[in-house]
């Protein structure tokens, strides 16, 4: 990794702040920061990602601790993305929950000419499942699973659909653990790479998944979008698939996980509904998570279109 | 004042995708996407071909619903026309 | 200027980019990595891919910004077609009621086919009728999907409804914000501007059946007169192109266009603010084909050392931020230019106007 030492961003900084570029998929983020925890913890979790100094950066974060002035003591924090979005203040532990949904955000408030939806997605065979679920769903556990079994990440939380050809772009970022689902993982898969735990956040204790090494490797690969998956967790309920008919997966995914599709007009009606007809859509109800990664590596599920 | 009843035609441009018979119908103008039955749909569509108005909207209603036009026909379907002009979907036109 | 020396972009090569647009062409990458963020914080990026593409040289530029470019045309172009389509909407709910709306801003320019309403992202739109049909019109609007912005938390609301009069309504289903005005000004501001006034040169747009916008003139001194009064100062700029495309625009249709705005400034009582903008126009935006903003008005100028002052304040307060750089002056300046005497630039005491987006993203985390 090489990284630029900069000199102190103010004049009351105690840490040096360090500069350092973050490449995803076709994205790149340049970092400022002299938080010390945020820079272990990306590489840990980044470890296989290009963090090379860049020219060029489409988004520009400052991650800070606050106000040593005030108290010297205080570890509160901030992340800022430059001429956007400021993230609400929390304590330097948490910051590598705050600073995953910074990269989403800045994803999700920049880009306006792709389709992007709040869905994980994953390629087996050239065939992408797009996993999608309201908080809670099952939906970051599930695609932890499968991504540790055999299934390439493309995205944990966004899918990026192409709006001249429908085609997937990866990120192949972490994913996101919440509360339970970050011992059921580790206990599934104990040489998974973690990055810290962040706790109490507002969603919990989170902590972040290093991406296997051949998907981060194979970002580049596009694919098609094969099936919707709705991913339904249910404590006490046995494993069941049932169709979703196209009309209302379409609304579902509109309203629900379709970040940006009021803002692309008539380009993303029509990306979603080729997307929505060229797929198969499914509600999955499961309760153990060791049936959903058997029933997707099953031949009932590959004999599917 | 002769009464007289409004005429719609549709609105330029709508996009459609049907399924199952649901119709998504997008409607460029509004940016608004919109999910329909085959009734409201059939409406549209017919309006997309000739001036619609609540007497042949009664005829689009008696052959979609396999009923014969009853009463309550003409209300319902003065009340359609409505909702689907006020959500852009039809655009009234100067008799 | 060469602009290719340098590795970033300094606030002089910034503002001569908004007056030579063509010169991005000359830019690096490099520097290409520095202005974006420069033009994300005063909301500019639109603008400057409206003047790329009005002069066909988005081919020149690196591929590497191209997804920025198209992705700004997107949003643009969508804003646009929503600002038209609810102009649409409030023209046939108003069509059998004698009485006219007039757009303001963003949404007049658009109306109109003026020139600021290129390359423009709109928060809202605003309407201003007469007061004393506000009410009138506000009920049909509540009977019509819009309900009330009712926030008992949002303190920004709050200021917005009671002092400055405004009655702003979202609408159900596609959540775009609709600013109902009676008047220009807060009640309580220092400038007294009486907005009946305006609907005597108030112009329909053909083809509608009540949709207004202000008189040439009319328009103008509105957007001087709003320079610095939204409470958001990185707003300046973009205030500033404004004035400066209308200025073009109706100078080419009346060649005394410029002795009109100030007859009409003086008998609206509102001379210094407008003489004001048109200072800062000449002084940090004045391009080739805009030759001079009027200067019939300079005699209301402050004096010499409130210029100075208010010119610094200005360049620290609407100019963005570098890169690295310490923001404590900018938000100093801030303070200072809100605090600044009251009859120059009035602060409006909302603290911060962070207003709606025409529709909302909601992501679900």
């Amino acid at each position: 990794m090489s990284s630029v030492v900069k000199q102190p961003a103010a004049a009351h900084s105690v840490q040096p702040s360090k500069s350092l570029c973050l490449r995803t998929g076709d994205l790149v983020y340049r970092i400022e920061t002299d938080l010390p925890e945020l820079l272990t913890a990306i590489t840990t979790v980044y470890r296989d990602f290009d963090l090379t100094t860049k020219d060029f950066a489409d988004f520009h974060l400052s991650a800070s601790r606050l106000s040593r002035w005030k108290n010297p003591f205080s570890r509160d924090a901030v992340i800022e993305m430059i001429g956007g979005f400021r993230s609400p203040v929390f304590s330097a532990s948490q910051v590598m929950a705050h600073f995953e949904w910074s990269l989403n955000r800045c994803v999700f408030s920049c880009f306006f000419h792709r389709l992007i939806l709040h869905a994980g997605v994953l390629e087996r065979g050239g065939r992408a499942v797009i996993l999608v679920g309201e908080s809670g769903a099952g939906k970051s556990t599930l695609t932890a699973a499968l991504a540790l079994n055999g299934w390439r990440l493309l995205s944990d939380e966004l899918t990026i659909l192409s709006t001249h050809d429908g085609s997937l772009t990866g990120l192949a970022r972490p994913i996101a653990l919440k509360n339970d689902s970050i011992d059921l993982i580790k206990s599934l898969s104990p040489h998974a790479r973690f990055g810290p735990t962040s706790f109490d956040t507002p969603k919990g204790d989170v902590a972040h998944l290093a991406p296997p090494t051949d998907s981060v490797r194979r970002v580049h690969e596009s694919a098609t979008p094969s099936s919707f998956v709705f991913v339904d967790f249910e404590p006490g309920r046995e494993l069941e698939i049932e169709p979703v008919p196209r009309t209302r997966a379409f609304m579902m995914v509109a309203e629900d996980a379709a970040i940006n599709y009021a803002a692309l007009g008539a380009a993303g009606f029509t990306t979603l509904a080729n997307a929505i007809e060229s797929a198969d859509c499914y509600i999955l109800h499961y309760s153990r998570l060791q049936d959903a990664i058997a029933f997707f590596a099953s031949d009932e599920w590959t004999s599917r279109r | 004042m002769a009464e007289s009843h409004p005429q719609f035609t549709a609105r330029d441009g709508l996009m459609w995708r049907s399924w199952d018979d649901e119709h998504l119908v997008f409607n460029p103008a509004s940016g608004e996407t919109h999910l329909l039955d085959s009734i409201a749909a059939a409406v549209i569509r017919e309006a997309e071909s000739s001036r619609m108005e609540t007497e042949r909207c009664c005829l689009v209603l008696e052959r979609q619903l396999c009923e014969r036009n009853g009463e309550e026909f003409e209300q319902l379907a003065s009340s359609l026309l409505n909702q689907l002009d006020e959500l852009g979907l039809l655009v009234e036109v100067s008799q | 200027m060469d602009l290719s020396a340098v590795n970033s972009i300094d606030h002089e090569q910034f503002l001569e980019l908004l007056r030579r647009p063509s010169a991005v062409t000359a830019l690096s990458l490099k520097q290409w990595d520095s202005l974006l963020p420069m033009l994300s914080q005063t909301r500019l990026l639109p603008h400057i891919v409206a003047a790329i593409d009005q002069e066909n040289i988005g081919h020149d530029l690196p591929a590497r910004i191209a997804d920025h470019l198209e992705s700004t045309r997107v949003r643009t172009r969508r804003h646009a077609k929503l600002v038209e389509w609810e102009i649409d909407r409030l023209d046939s709910l108003f069509c059998n009621r004698d009485e006219p709306i007039v757009l303001l801003k963003g949404a007049a320019y658009l109306c109109a086919g003026l020139s600021p309403a290129l390359g423009r992202v709109y928060s809202d739109v605003d309407v201003l009728v007469r007061k004393p049909c506000i009410d009138e019109i506000e009920r049909d609007l509540l009977a019509h999907d819009w309900s009330e912005v009712d926030d008992p938390d949002n303190q920004e609301q709050f200021f917005r409804r009671w002092l400055h009069e405004i009655r702003p309504l979202k609408h159900r289903r596609r959540a775009t914000v609709l600013d109902l005005h009676h008047n220009i000004l807060p009640a309580i501001d220092s400038l007294q501007f009486d907005a009946s006034l305006l609907f005597e040169r108030i112009e329909k747009i053909e083809g509608t059946h009540c949709i207004h916008v202000l008189g040439p003139a009319d328009m103008v001194i509105h957007a001087c007169v709003h320079l610095f009064r939204n409470g958001d100062f990185s707003r300046g700029l973009r205030d500033l192109l404004d004035i400066r495309a209308l200025l073009r625009d109706f100078r080419a249709l009346d060649p005394r266009f410029d002795e009109e705005v100030q007859a009409r400034a003086e008998c609206l009582g509102v001379s210094r603010p407008c003489a004001l903008a048109f200072r800062f126009l000449d002084k940090y935006l004045r391009d080739e084909a805009l030759s001079a903003p009027p200067s019939n008005l300079e005699y209301a100028l402050p004096n010499s050392i409130e210029l100075a002052t208010l010119d610094f304040l200005f360049r620290k307060a609407s100019l963005p931020r570098s890169l690295g750089a310490n923001p404590v002056p900018r938000q100093v300046s801030h303070w200072l230019l809100e605090r600044y005497p009251p009859h120059l630039v009035r602060k409006t005491i909302v603290p911060k106007l962070e207003r709606f987006g025409i529709y909302t993203l909601r992501p679900k985390h």
